[in-house]
């Protein structure tokens, strides 16, 4: 009691700043306290839900390796597997349930194609787990709603276009993405057209997704691209000379030469890139007569361009590179040289004492 | 879209009730049994003749659906979630057929057919499984030896096809 | 009269430190509330992208992987073979062999049967020649690996010859014994790919410690919480240091640093400032930062990323001894660093890199062992005089001590609600543990190791690069 008297007399008497000092320090106590009681309590948790989850994952992976194995060729549901959709339909209903079979669906679904992969859709009608998906695209939150476009490109459900489509404008980027990976997978190339819409950028993680959604396809029946190729979305332009490359767009090359001289730094150099991909001597000539007032990048695009279609009438054009200051287009004119004039190449070595030239014209001659 | 969710009510309605068993009855893998009585019953003729064929695959759920569907064919499949797991097994059972995938953890699809090819120097043919867009380490594979590959995803009745092919 | 004067000098100097220690905290508390918005956002944008289809691109961008060695020669076959193991389609791998006095080279040669190539260097950054050569393999199943073979020069020469070398767009500059988990380039090469608003010119990953973890067949395989409270006390601080401070950084894009083990850059911005600087012990730091300027000069926007996931993981100090000789460097380089940019502290037209990375860098990074230091010399001073005013002194360690604690146990939940990347049963009362312990156990060291470096820097200039030796990583 004394000890007690004590404290408090001594507190009451101490200066203001010291007050300050003892109430945080007790404020801190009561925080520290709890949040070593909410550490523990969180391990503990994270611990259980983790086995939890892994027990789950075991008896749905052998639901689903045994729903697959129950069907046979005549009834589109076996009675076998009817058994397993109505056990799976309980477990659909518990949030936590659906999104661990839903992770044990998409796992094989992804992986595996023909018969299996339509069994695997069939029993993600029948679990109801299609409804919950549907739900989600109505919902406020953009993560809610582009996890369930996700989910229905996942599973291949093509009937919903009108729905997905409606989030074209979504302001959320990553929104927008699904939806326009949702159109590619399952729509292919016709999926595309969002592209003419499309004014937000399409940035090159995007991009590539496409692309690869894309590779997958068996059919090579691509549109014209020539409209992407003027769109006034730079982003598209891009995308539409990856476009034109991959899939060897010789009806474009008109569209392509016009490239030549946008306004975009970036896109005259990527086109040069296709342009000499598709073998258009065309480009190389228009380059040629303004090449010396073009950004070093373009230059150096241009000199690859010119390893792929040099020809004997170039040969006076590239003395004049040999001995430039970039490391880059010297290479590519004196890797040209050596085809077209391997005397006069050669001979290069005496003429000049640089040791720097030097060593790059030896390292062309061996290589 | 009215069509579809017509199509998708009707196979509610025609869901088979009285087919309901204890939950726990599918809990129990039991596809391998019947994947087994399945190769006695393809074998009769020749037993002494089980092909082995080594399987190689990370997804481990691909895994064991191959591994079954295999089985059900009357092959006799050794599995491995890595690269060097195969390695072992290859060394160890001299398989007839090995399947494998090219993304693998530790030791990849194109070390294994170079190791096969170049160390052990064994002619067992070897399927690939890549993924779409990897023409060039599908390129890499064949020089490597490869017999044949297949882009993912994987139709499992198309691997039968092969694998019985590259097998009689 | 004389004695008024002395008395409004250290009231003024209570003062400085009071307003010193206030806003060190708000500081701090301001850092970790920006990260976790931005670690929720992170988490939510992350939850459903698929890294798969990245990888499997073949027209996703190339990366070099660029890891200079040392006397490596250990781990050298088993760290190249973890290196070579990434998940990404279009990179390549090139050890630099810096020197080395080892067998390292002839190891290398031997299990991945190089041979010696003609290769043509671009040599935009000037560096020590090459000694044995360029090698690459020939079997096929290892043609992403070059090995490098040149004259001794340091890490940042080696990191340089690698910048010469490489033909990618990107170079992920790295630690040689360094351990990548197989997604890690897809992860750090998304924000260069994503952001369209603002060139990336360079990301930099979280660093976590290795020690006491199963390394098997080159990847993670089993992560243990150590033993020795040194090394707790390290993965505690880098908790802290990347969860609850650069995360929020990255937000700001005020990002200073990107941690030597593991960073990916533009490869063509890095080679246009110069590459890395010989004359720092600080190499990492000192690029960004030199990057950053470049760009404020020329005026185009840009971002330094930071991805917060665990992808690269490291063998921290397990001894006082080359633990006080690391920090020791850091010390050094972040004053080399910070001094040979002068020019951008304070200056707005550095923006928020001149007005808010740099004065917070030099104020509660550079100066705060500093200003720790003369506190505690004072606090002395008045032990000895007798001027000590104990309720004052006790109040205020007890409650900066308590708000350390507080602190480091709001990392260690942002962890576990993150990555929880200490699962087993028991971690749990050694990470509160240390929480309470490690203002004992490391912080002396840490404070020390800053003293030192700030007196070699100042008065000892020869001294030489800690060594850090290695001892082979735990094996199943």
């Amino acid at each position: 009691m004394n000890i007690y008297n004590y404290l408090l007399d001594y507190i009451n008497d101490a200066a203001l700043i010291i007050q300050v000092a003892w109430a945080m320090t007790i404020l801190f106590i009561v925080i520290i306290i709890p949040l070593i009681i909410y550490l523990k309590y969180i391990r503990t948790h994270l611990r259980t839900q983790e086995r939890s989850i892994a027990v789950y994952e075991k008896k749905y992976e052998s639901y689903l390796i045994n729903y697959l194995y129950a069907g046979n060729e005549d009834e589109e549901i076996s009675k076998e597997q009817q058994v397993i959709i109505n056990q799976l339909k309980n477990s659909v209903q518990e949030p936590y349930k659906r999104k661990i079979l839903i992770s044990v669906l998409v796992k094989l679904q992804n992986e595996i194609s023909g018969e299996t992969a339509d069994s695997i859709q069939q029993l993600y009608f029948h679990t109801g787990l299609l409804q919950y998906a549907l739900y989600r695209l109505r919902h406020k939150k953009w993560y809610v709603i582009a996890k369930g476009i996700r989910e229905l490109k996942q599973f291949h459900i093509r009937e919903v276009q009108d729905e997905v489509m409606l989030h074209i404008n979504h302001p959320r980027r990553e929104v927008r993405k699904e939806m326009q990976l949702y159109m590619v997978n399952l729509f292919y190339f016709e999926g595309l057209h969002f592209l003419d819409q499309l004014e937000t950028p399409l940035s090159e993680w995007d991009q590539i997704q496409l692309l690869g959604a894309l590779e997958r396809l068996q059919s090579q029946n691509i549109f014209s691209v020539n409209s992407w190729l003027r769109s006034s979305n730079d982003s598209v332009v891009f995308f539409a000379l990856k476009l034109a490359k991959i899939y060897n767009q010789f009806d474009s090359v008109d569209e392509l030469l016009k490239l030549l001289h946008h306004s975009n730094e970036q896109v005259r150099i990527d086109s040069i890139g296709v342009l000499s991909y598709l073998d258009v001597l065309e480009a190389k000539e228009i380059l040629k007569l303004d090449i010396a007032h073009r950004s070093l990048d373009e230059k150096i695009a241009f000199f690859k361009m010119m390893e792929n279609l040099y020809q004997k009438t170039d040969e006076e054009f590239l003395v004049k590179y040999i001995h430039d200051e970039n490391f880059e287009i010297k290479v590519s004119a004196l890797k040209i040289f050596k085809k077209l004039n391997k005397e006069k190449f050669e001979s290069l070595k005496f003429e000049n004492a640089d040791p720097y030239f030097l060593r790059i014209v030896n390292f062309l001659e061996n290589n | 879209m009215n069509t579809f969710k017509n199509k998708f009510r009707n196979r509610k309605l025609s869901s088979i009730k009285e087919n309901m068993k204890e939950n726990q009855q599918y809990y129990e893998l039991d596809a391998p049994k019947r994947a087994q009585n399945n190769s006695i019953n393809n074998n009769q003729t020749d037993k002494s003749a089980t092909k082995k064929v080594v399987l190689a695959e990370d997804n481990s759920l691909l895994l064991l659906l191959l591994k079954f569907r295999l089985q059900k064919e009357g092959y006799e499949i050794l599995t491995a979630t890595n690269g060097k797991e195969a390695l072992e097994l290859i060394q160890e059972h001299k398989p007839e057929l090995v399947l494998t995938d090219i993304m693998m953890p530790f030791v990849s699809g194109l070390e294994i057919i170079s190791h096969v090819r170049n160390k052990l120097k064994l002619e067992t043919p070897i399927i690939i499984f890549s993924a779409a867009g990897q023409e060039e380490i599908v390129i890499k594979a064949f020089d490597l030896g490869a017999t044949d590959f297949m882009s993912k995803p994987i139709s499992p009745n198309e691997l039968i096809i092969r694998v019985k092919k590259l097998l009689h | 009269m004389i004695s008024t004067v002395a008395q409004i000098i250290i009231d003024l100097f209570h003062y400085l430190f009071f307003i010193y220690s206030i806003s060190a905290i708000i500081s701090y508390l301001i850092l970790a509330y920006i990260s976790a918005i931005e670690t929720i956002e992170y988490k939510r944008k992350n939850s459903f992208v698929n890294y798969k289809e990245i990888m499997s691109s073949n027209i996703s961008p190339s990366i070099s992987i660029i890891a200079p060695a040392y006397n490596e020669s250990l781990n050298i076959v088993e760290n190249v073979r973890s290196l070579l193991s990434s998940h990404y389609v279009n990179y390549d791998v090139i050890i630099i062999n810096d020197g080395s006095k080892d067998d390292s080279l002839q190891k290398l040669i031997e299990v991945y049967d190089l041979i010696e190539v003609d290769y043509l260097i671009n040599e935009q950054i000037p560096t020590m020649p090459l000694r044995a050569g360029i090698f690459k393999s020939t079997n096929p199943a290892f043609e992403k690996l070059i090995i490098v073979d040149k004259e001794n020069g340091g890490k940042a020469d080696a990191l340089n010859m690698g910048l010469n070398i490489s033909k990618s767009k990107y170079v992920a500059c790295i630690d040689v014994d360094c351990l990548l988990l197989e997604d890690s380039l897809q992860k750090m090469i998304k924000p260069f790919l994503e952001i369209t608003d603002r060139t990336v010119i360079a990301a930099g990953g979280v660093i976590r410690i290795s020690n006491s973890c199963i390394v098997k067949e080159g990847k993670l395989h089993d992560v243990n919480f150590p033993k020795k409270l040194i090394e707790q006390g390290q993965i505690l601080e880098y908790i802290r240091a990347f969860l609850l401070g650069r995360m929020a950084w990255s937000r700001l894009n005020g990002l200073l640093v990107i941690s030597g083990a593991f960073g990916l850059f533009d490869k063509k911005i890095a080679i246009q400032v110069g590459g890395y600087d010989k004359n720092t012990v600080g190499e990492d730091m000192e690029l960004v930062v030199r990057m950053r300027g470049y760009m404020e000069e020329i005026k185009q926007k840009y971002k330094v990323a930071y991805i917060p996931d665990p992808l690269c993981w490291t063998e921290a100090p397990d001894n006082y001894k080359i633990f006080t000789s690391q920090r020791n460097r850091w010390t050094r380089g972040t004053i080399e660093t910070l001094r040979k940019h002068r020019k951008i502290g304070f200056n707005p037209k550095y923006n928020i890199l001149g007005m808010l990375s740099y004065p917070y860098w030099l104020f509660f990074e550079r100066m705060a062992p500093v200003i720790e230091f003369v506190g505690i010399l004072y606090f002395g001073i008045l032990i000895i005089t007798d001027k000590i005013k104990w309720d004052y002194a006790f109040a205020f360690i007890i409650l900066a001590y308590l708000f350390t604690v507080f602190f480091s146990l709001i990392a260690i939940i942002t962890e576990e609600l993150t990555y929880h990347q200490y699962k087993k049963k028991g971690t749990g009362i050694h990470l509160i543990t240390i929480a309470f312990l490690e203002p004992f156990v490391n912080h002396p060291f840490i404070l020390y190791a800053a003293m030192r470096g700030n007196f070699d820097y100042y008065f000892n200039k020869k001294k030489k690069w800690g060594e850090m030796t290695r001892k082979g990583m735990a094996k199943a």
